[in-house]
């Protein structure tokens, strides 16, 4: 357990294009999660690291190997991903489709036997969908769907999971108790999780260490409370985000500001001890209609 | 055995258990009816081969069980083709006909008939040459335009059109006058190939073993290129061995009974609705079903019409290509 991934110089192209451009990255039994605006290359990431995008130039290691020396099917059994939703084509139950991630493990004929169907019943549980077993993955709401995919990854008992934002379909107790699980599962079972999130408070929260991607560079690499920084956010992301610290220890929020607050708050700032996210409200493009507020 | 899959070990092998009894009593059926009335009793001698000589034995030996095999394997194939593009294209619509590949094979095969080359391997060969054509012609057009569902199947039927017209343009050149039996022929038709030519359906069985073992990938593929490869798939190797091998199957069958439509949709739709999408048991259900289907249509076609017979295509044309459309409604 606690599959190291070193990823060196790695640059990917699409069509000509580079989406991700020489970025160095070691991970290893922790709970890493990547941050970035649209488009920088942070999906790329992950696909590259399960081997679904192949390299320009660099490499990824995985265990000390290199990605192209692993046998498909052994690397199914070590790194499982969840992508960002998407539908399933034709209608398997749930339970069928959570099952399905014992692939890798079954014989040529592909049957299986009752530590699959142990191991997917306990993945089903852990994610809250036992009830759901018989219905058609095409009838269950976009949140139960993800949970599906979620315990899918579990089923193939991987020591490195990529999540693909996956609290994007679900409410806010169901994001919790996703994040609760795979947070618990990786300290228990010493996974490494990497986790592509747009969710900057769920970063904050969960994450041990985050990195910043921006047009396919690591543009910052550290703890949360370092790289989650007010003016390190705002820069990155190009619009006003401001950061406090929860009123109970560890606990930080994450807040994107509206323009039209944006001003008196970096007046104020100073007073209420939050960390300023703009060093003038002028870095920010404002359309005129915000600036009678 | 966990809640919410459909189908345990054993209940799997019972309905395929039941599938094979289907296919036994429609066979039996189709050997048992003919223009020229034999008894059942007769029928049942020859087959066991009591009375070895008698006309009897030669309409049962000759004609009728040769065309049921014949049926039988054509079914069997054309489902299974239906079912491996479906799953590699995560379309319901693909089958061999729609897409194209048959006709392709129809072209190749037509073109190796009047070069003049044998069965085997001349015609075969030229067969499978033009379903493989076609095959990454269909490929080429889906994955270079935008819209892929639609644009697979107006691939499909522009090739379709192209390859009648070769096929049309062939044989206005070579001036044979084996017209009538060359439009049956283009219409599908179990009556042609003659005992002496289905040893060349030896050659589906290694296919049918081929797509039995890759099921499980199969499954997986449903999931898409990306969901495959991440279940451990070699997504490219496999689709690979898969596609050549339906290529084989439906090449074989179009060399000796024509173009059959429709039974690739047909059959994977009707076992799909009812056992579920997973290929472990939809293979040998299309596989065995699939049979049944053809033979019963086949016998359709030799039963309905007040004289003479119809080409098997026409029958499951019109049975196949309403449900196309029924599909094609509620897929949008």
């Amino acid at each position: 357990m606690g599959c190291p991934i070193a990823i060196r110089n790695l640059t990917v192209r699409y069509d000509g294009r580079e989406v991700l451009r020489d970025v160095t990255l070691s991970v290893k039994n922790e709970f890493f999660v990547i941050i970035g605006p649209n488009g920088a290359g942070k999906t790329t990431l992950l696909k590259a690291i399960a081997g679904l995008v192949d390299a320009a130039s660099g490499c990824v290691e995985i265990a000390g190997k290199p990605l192209q020396d692993w046998p498909r099917r052994k690397l199914a059994k070590t790194i499982s991903m969840v992508q960002q939703r998407r539908s399933p084509a034709f209608a398997f139950t749930v339970a069928e489709t959570v099952l399905m991630g014992r692939s890798p493990y079954l014989g040529l004929l592909g049957h299986e036997r009752e530590e699959d169907y142990r191991i997917t019943t306990k993945a089903m549980e852990l994610t809250g969908i036992s009830h759901l077993g018989q219905r058609r993955v095409d009838q269950v709401s976009g949140g139960e769907l993800q949970r599906v995919f979620i315990a899918r990854a579990l089923c193939q008992t991987p020591s490195i999971l990529l999540l693909d934002e996956p609290t994007s379909a679900l409410d806010p107790a169901h994001q919790l108790h996703i994040m609760d699980l795979v947070s618990r599962l990786q300290k228990q079972e010493e996974l490494t999780v990497i986790m592509v999130s747009h969710d900057l408070n769920m970063a904050a929260m969960y994450g041990k260490r985050v990195a910043i991607l921006k047009d396919g560079r690591l543009e910052a690499l550290g703890s949360a409370e370092d790289v989650l920084n007010g003016a390190v956010l705002s820069r990155h992301y190009g619009c006003p985000i401001m950061v406090e610290k929860g009123p109970v220890k560890g606990m930080m929020r994450v807040t994107p500001v509206p323009n039209k607050y944006a001003r008196r708050l970096a007046g104020a700032a100073t007073q209420v001890k939050v960390q300023v996210t703009c060093h003038t409200p002028g870095d920010y493009p404002m359309p005129d209609s915000t600036l009678g507020n | 055995m966990l809640a919410g899959c459909r189908f345990s070990r054993t209940r799997q092998l019972g309905l395929i258990l039941l599938m094979g009894i289907v296919l036994l009593s429609s066979c039996l059926a189709a050997i048992l009816t003919g223009s020229s009335h034999l008894a059942f009793s007769q029928v049942i001698k020859a087959l066991v081969g009591l009375d070895a000589g008698t006309a009897a034995s030669t309409i049962l030996w000759k004609i009728r069980v040769p065309r049921v095999i014949l049926a039988a394997t054509a079914g069997a194939s054309l489902s299974l083709g239906g079912v491996v593009f479906q799953a590699i294209l995560r379309n319901p619509l693909a089958e061999p006909y729609i897409l194209g590949i048959s006709g392709g094979a129809a072209s190749g095969a037509i073109a190796g008939m009047l070069a003049g080359l044998s069965l085997f391997p001349g015609v075969s060969a030229s067969a499978l040459a033009g379903s493989l054509f076609t095959l990454f012609l269909t490929f080429t057009i889906s994955t270079k335009t935008a819209n892929r569902r639609d644009s697979l199947l107006l691939g499909g039927v522009m090739i379709n059109s192209f390859c009648g017209a070769l096929i049309m343009f062939l044989i206005s050149m070579s001036g044979k006058s084996e017209i009538h039996r060359i439009l049956f022929w283009l219409m599908g038709d179990l009556g042609l190939a003659g005992s002496a030519r289905l040893y060349l359906l030896l050659g589906t069985i290694p296919c049918f073993f081929v797509i039995y073992c890759l099921a499980r990938p199969l499954n997986t593929m449903l999931m898409g290129r990306e969901g495959a490869i991440l279940l451990g798939i070699d997504v490219k190797k496999t689709s690979a061995i898969l596609l050549v091998s339906a290529s084989i199957m439906v090449s074989i069958i179009v060399c000796l009974s024509g173009l059959i439509g429709f039974v690739g949709l047909v059959v994977p739709h009707i076992f799909r609705t009812v056992l579920g999408p997973d290929h472990r048991l939809l293979v040998p259900a299309c596989l065995l079903g699939g049979g049944a289907y053809l033979v019963l249509c086949d016998l359709a076609a030799r039963v309905l019409p007040s004289n003479g017979e119809l080409p098997v295509g026409v029958v499951t044309a019109m049975i196949g290509a309403p449900l196309f459309i029924i599909l094609m409604w509620k897929g949008k």
